[in-house]
């Protein structure tokens, strides 16, 4: 990490109000409008720490849920949710798939692999290419957010969602998501959950810039002899298919994607449409066809 | 990438998406609407053709279609979990959503019954006729895009055949369309070709339904996600109640109506009542089942891989 040469001219700790472009001092990068933004989670960094989903919680607001142990590992958050829009994921690789019980994961990841999962925020979003109202819809940072005063709580974009990620609350019946926290981004804040990672597992940036740079750790890491090391959802990478082209959120695995709950070819919904609709009414035209014929049958 | 292809892993066995919240009330109005369409198709029909007897036929299967259109948009006002902002559907058309495409095919079909019925009881039968003619090109619409609406999700068991889901529920709602047609017949018409023509174009729609269902479940297994229609609960329901009670017992009663004429009327009543129940039940049972395949990790990595 470099110190901007913005930083040691605002000694203060008690600050009057918003550093203007904050971001800039602490992800490197100015938020404006027009550009696309998004998320290089490294998951060879994350040490399951949970800050995210806390600092999530903490800035949206977000009421807890699932007060109880999962008793499967140690997450137990489960899943996202309406409610949990930061879910870090636990892989203990116990065994390996090996009977004798014999690891083959280097020791140095303690038999652990984790991952801090989020929206996506797609292009194409299939939950927002399914929303009827118009609620759901892409910002001036590229990015995809439910408009709460608009939402009707049809769910249409629950089941439409490739990663299952967005959901609908029960409380207030309307759908609910990472909105990459749309009200910082506004102000030039870097989202809650990338400022609070302590390992920058979490890294915030312009989109050209975080593909840049996660392809270079890619490398690094290959370098270092980690050839299980792969990108996913950046463009024309795993995740990044059958008509999504690219996932604002994306991710440095080191396992097949499924391991970490990830679809390894999700596909847009909207591309089944037309094919399903033109059978469909194909069908109807036909059987009316029919039915003139068996009517004048009777004539 | 890593690993070569074996068995797929899962997150502790934990669903990789969520299933929707439709539930019976989503299931009763894909029933409601194709049965709708199929209804004002068929009437309109003979009343295009000016089939004998089609008048009285034609004037209650409008006025059936109509009530269920209503029935049905109310159905899927209650099913909002925002019911207030219902008209926020029609803030905008999203030409990649079902749920908006079909959101505007109720309405029109609504709108076109609407007309059709009070021209029609107004004595106005000419443009009865006409307005009778768009609602069932509607129809057309009504009949098909809830198969768009569940293909169109990530849900393995809606998603892996669309054309052949889409066959099935147009299909079905003219099969369902077809029976209610029969049964107004036998009650107000004395033309006994009215009861035949609808029986058996039932009996054609039962069969393309049948055909595509038996496609559609090789392709499930190929993809590796027809367990939900196999095991418990919905396995057995899928088999007796659609398969066989719901398609195959009154495509064979409405085929015999035809050789046996004394009891033409028993086959007639009994198909259509069954052709209903299984249009009813077949719309929930891909319902729920998909609800159920959604839970199952296994069966959405299983559909959410690379196929040449
Ligand atoms: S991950 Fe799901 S909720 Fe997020 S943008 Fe993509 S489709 Fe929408």
């Amino acid at each position: 990490m470099t110190i901007h040469p913005r930083a040691p001219k605002d000694p203060r700790s008690i600050l009057p109000g918003l550093i203007p472009d904050e971001s800039e001092l602490t992800a490197g990068v100015k938020i404006e409008a027009g550009r696309q933004y998004g998320f290089f989670t490294d998951t060879t960094l994350c040490i399951g720490c949970k800050a995210c989903e806390v600092a999530c919680k903490e800035w949206n607001a977000l009421p807890a849920e699932n007060l109880t142990l999962t008793g499967m590992s140690y997450d137990n958050t489960g899943a996202l949710s309406a409610n949990t829009w930061r879910h870090v994921a636990f892989v203990e690789k116990v065994r390996d798939g090996k009977a004798d019980g014999t690891m083959l994961m280097p020791p140095f990841q303690s038999h652990w692999k984790m991952m801090s999962d989020v929206c996506k925020h797609c292009d194409n979003a299939p939950c927002q290419e399914a929303c009827p109202t118009g609620a759901l819809f892409r910002t001036e940072f590229d990015t995809v957010v439910v408009q709460q005063d608009i939402c009707n709580g049809c769910g249409y974009c629950v089941p439409a969602c490739p990663f299952g990620v967005i959901d609908l609350s029960h409380f207030d019946g309307k759908a609910h998501k990472c909105t990459l926290c749309y009200d910082r981004l506004k102000v030039g804040l870097e989202p809650a959950c990338a400022k609070s990672c302590p390992t920058n597992s979490i890294q915030f940036g312009e989109l050209s810039e975080l593909h840049e740079r996660a392809n270079r750790r890619v490398a690094s890491l290959h370098d270092q002899g980690a050839h299980d090391a792969y990108l996913y959802g950046a463009p024309e990478t795993p995740g990044a298919t059958g008509g999504l082209n690219h996932l604002h959120a994306f991710f440095l695995l080191t396992d097949r994607p499924e391991v970490y709950n990830l679809p390894s070819h999700p596909s847009r919904g909207a591309n089944r449409v037309l094919p399903s609709l033109i059978a469909g009414i194909a069908t109807a035209i036909v059987l009316t066809g029919a039915a003139f014929g068996f009517l004048l049958t009777t004539l | 990438m890593a690993t070569p292809a074996g068995k797929i892993p899962t997150y502790y066995g934990r669903p990789a998406i969520k299933p929707s919240l439709y539930g019976w009330i989503v299931a009763l109005y894909i029933f409601v609407g194709g049965l709708a369409a199929g209804v004002q198709i068929m009437v309109t029909a003979a009343e295009l053709l000016a089939i004998p007897g089609s008048g009285n036929v034609s004037f209650v299967g409008r006025a059936i279609a109509l009530a269920l259109a209503i029935f049905g948009g109310i159905l899927l006002i209650i099913d909002l979990h925002t019911k207030s902002r219902f008209y926020n559907m029609l803030r905008i058309f999203r030409p990649t959503s079902p749920m908006s495409i079909g959101t505007y095919a109720l309405i029109g079909f609504g709108f076109w019954s609407l007309v059709a019925f009070i021209a029609q009881a107004v004595g106005a039968s000419l443009i009865g006729l006409v307005c009778g003619c768009f609602a069932a090109v509607t129809g057309w619409w009504m009949a098909s895009y809830t198969a768009s609406l569940l293909a169109a999700t990530a849900t393995p068991l809606w998603a892996a055949a669309p054309k052949l889901l889409a066959v099935r529920f147009a299909a079905s709602a003219l099969a369902t369309g077809a029976a209610a047609a029969c049964l107004i017949s036998l009650g107000v018409s004395a033309n006994p070709g009215l009861p035949r023509a609808f029986g058996n174009l039932g009996a054609l729609a039962l069969f393309i339904q049948l055909v595509a269902s038996i496609g559609s479940a090789a392709i499930y297994r190929k993809v590796g996600v027809n367990d939900p229609l196999q095991g418990w609960p919905w396995g057995p329901l899928y088999i007796a109640g659609v398969q066989l009670a719901g398609i195959l017992a009154p495509l064979v009663l409405y085929v015999l109506a035809n050789f046996f004429h004394g009891a033409g009327t028993t086959f007639w009543l009994i198909a259509s009542g069954l052709a209903l129940c299984g249009g009813l039940l077949m719309r929930a049972v891909v319902l729920l089942a998909g609800n159920a395949s959604a839970r199952r990790p296994e069966d959405y990595f299983s559909f959410a891989q690379e196929r040449g």
